[in-house]
């Protein structure tokens, strides 16, 4: 081992932890603090980011966090499980979380599209409906558990992943995104002719998840201390959004990642070295509409209420945003770009009828400076098979 | 010995112009310099076996099988690798990666192996990146070292190699060859067409070899196949060819 990488093992002990209790700190300020305070969070961030990446900070900090992978994993993971404790007192502040959690569990599924295979897909919204469609009508139809329900949109999204895939088996660019925009037009449209579906009222009283005989939208209490039910839902949402954090960071190492990235340099030199276009476009569309449909699911069983507002096409446009500002192609990036722009969202309230104006001059000033993503994507390394 | 591909009356045709046309080809293990004036019809003939074109009419077959109707993946996966006239790397991607790619057919692991068992993952993984490296240092032992820098930054040269190499690491049987020299100087052609040699030596792969170089031609090829309008014109030994009449007049000069 050379004194460098020495050196990297030893401080990032210290550094890499402490970078995570930052960036938790970070967060709770931009969660609970004013609009401007948000704002301050996401600039400071981007500026280290920067001046990061010129100074060599940030490779020097990927090193650290890959040579103390489990003490920073292990600091990650017992924040994230305080943190909506600490947050307790204020159930809106828990509100964001979930929402955030959920949308960036689509932004990843989104991303196997947009960011692995460059098709740029305005349909996340209409596969994250249907999951959540699916998963309350199930339960509020036949009366059945909203697991099952969960397992019925795993099952619908990935079908429908598959029968909106093809439309990206003849067209690429823009012509694809042009399907896609049918899509979700469509999406919306049936579901509210559809009486069947709730047509325009939605569908109220989806019951909540139950665990282990006890409903998720109970309040808790841990050591005297009140637990709003929301603190259920972070918990089903972080834990699940991490299981699909794990799933994308494999499918990205893995050789069916590099074929995505192919694909979208190339397609015909992607065929000419094995890869079947039909079956890797096809695994892109499902997986990323699993991804969605989970989040649906998730998202009907805890409002409790869906309606055709909760899935059109700004939802798309919103999620592609998230992608985009994230970092393409990076499930790290993608998570960190949707929870930030949930949070801005909400901040936003305060402007009313130009909330959308804020959002797009923020998007817009964010990606004029960091064009790339807050995380872009990284080039493979792999670590674990180094020869010697 | 066995005919390791034939053509048997092989046609495409674009709206109306016959790209190739009629062409009946046998090779066995050999060399085969493709040669002819521009708009021949030689890449056409290479996209043609390699899938990217679906023939109009004729038959392609390979080791005694019919691979017409086959897509450029399947072809890929049965031993016929190619390389391109104007290099067609994964600009960003890594050399590493684009090695990999290369292995993509060769690689058994599934989609869901990949997510919930990542000990064969890493396994085969590690074997593949151990073949890439190792086909990547007969070329330039450099290339290994810069395993993680991105195709952008790599010069032409070695972009060459390393689209050659990525070619040979899945261990075809056939390997087409479309202007490996081209847009390279004397002492680098020189150089690629040395390791193209060694290739052919130790492996014994079976090459299709477009090439505007005739000195390249005389050196590599066992045997040349003359294209005019989408038609052979001549085939035979280099010194036969550079003979006969028909081929002087279209394409050598006098």
């Amino acid at each position: 081992m050379t004194d460098r990488q020495t050196h990297l093992q030893n401080t990032g002990k210290f550094v890499a932890p402490l970078g995570v209790l930052i960036f938790f700190a970070a967060m709770a300020l931009a969660i609970t603090m004013n609009l401007w305070t948000t704002l301050a969070v996401v600039v400071v961030l981007t500026a280290l980011l920067i001046f990061g990446e010129k100074r060599g900070f940030v490779e020097t900090a990927y090193k650290m966090v890959e040579k103390n992978y489990k003490i920073t994993v292990a600091v990650f993971v017992a924040a994230l499980l305080l943190f909506p404790i600490a947050l307790r007192g204020n159930s809106y502040f828990l509100h964001i979380l979930v929402i955030a959690g959920i949308y960036a569990m689509v932004a990843l599924g989104l991303n196997f599209q947009i960011g692995s295979m460059g098709q740029v897909n305005f349909a996340p919204a209409a596969m994250f409906g249907i999951g959540a469609y699916t998963s309350a009508m199930v339960s509020v139809h036949y009366g059945a558990s909203p697991w099952l329900g969960m397992i019925a949109a795993v099952i619908v999204t990935a079908g429908m992943g598959v029968v909106f895939g093809f439309p990206a088996l003849k067209t690429r660019g823009f012509y694809f995104s042009l399907v896609t925009i049918a899509v979700q037009t469509i999406f919306v449209l049936l579901v509210v002719n559809t009486d069947w579906l709730g047509g325009p009222n939605g569908i109220p009283g989806i019951p909540a998840f139950s665990l282990f005989g006890r409903s998720l939208k109970q309040t808790g209490n841990l050591f005297g201390m009140l637990l709003p039910y929301q603190i259920n839902y972070i918990y089903l949402t972080f834990f699940l959004l991490i299981l699909l954090i794990i799933v994308a960071r494999r499918l990205y190492t893995s050789r069916f990642g590099l074929a995505w990235n192919a694909i979208e340099e190339d397609e015909i030199v992607a065929a000419t070295q094995g890869i079947n276009l039909t079956k890797l476009k096809l695994l892109s569309f499902s997986i990323g509409s699993v991804f969605a449909g989970i989040a649906g699911s998730i998202y009907a069983h805890y409002t409790s209420f869906i309606g055709t507002e909760d899935f059109d096409f700004n939802k798309s446009l919103i999620l592609i945003c998230m992608v985009l500002l994230g970092g393409m192609d990076n499930p790290v990036g993608v998570t960190l770009g949707a929870v930030l722009l949930t949070v801005i969202d909400e901040k936003l309230r305060v402007f009313a009828d130009y909330r959308m104006l804020m959002y797009s001059v923020i998007l817009i000033v964010v990606l004029v400076v960091r064009a790339q993503g807050l995380l872009p994507k990284r080039n493979r390394t792999y670590p674990g098979t180094e020869e010697g | 010995m066995d005919t390791l591909l034939k053509t048997k009356d092989l046609t495409i045709n674009f709206g109306g112009l016959l790209a190739v046309n009629k062409v009946n080809c046998e090779m066995n293990n050999e060399v085969l310099g493709l040669i002819g004036p521009n708009g021949s019809g030689k890449t056409t003939f290479l996209n043609l076996i390699s899938g990217i074109y679906n023939a109009t009419d004729g038959e392609i077959e390979f080791q005694g099988r019919n691979i017409t109707k086959l897509q450029a993946s399947d072809i890929r996966s049965i031993g016929i690798a190619r390389t391109f006239q104007t290099n067609r790397l994964c600009l960003k991607l890594t050399v590493l990666d684009n090695m990999l790619l290369g292995l993509f057919s060769k690689q058994q692991i599934r989609w869901w192996e990949t997510i919930f068992n990542q000990k064969k993952h890493h396994l085969e993984l590690r074997v593949n990146i151990d073949k890439c490296l190792h086909v990547l240092s007969y070329f330039n032992e450099e290339l290994v070292e810069q395993k993680y820098e991105l195709i952008d930054t790599i010069p032409l040269i070695d972009r060459r190699r390393i689209e050659i190499a990525r070619a040979l690491v899945s261990d075809p049987a056939l390997l087409l060859l479309d202007e490996p020299t081209a847009g390279l100087n004397p002492q680098e052609t020189h150089s690629i067409v040395e390791d193209l040699k060694k290739i052919r030596e130790k492996t014994g792969i079976s090459m299709i070899f477009i090439e505007h170089d005739m000195g390249v031609i005389s050196t590599i090829a066992d045997r040349v196949v003359v294209l005019n309008a989408g038609q052979i014109i001549a085939e035979g030994s280099f010194a036969e060819v550079s003979k006969n009449e028909e081929v002087r007049s279209a394409y050598l000069g006098s």
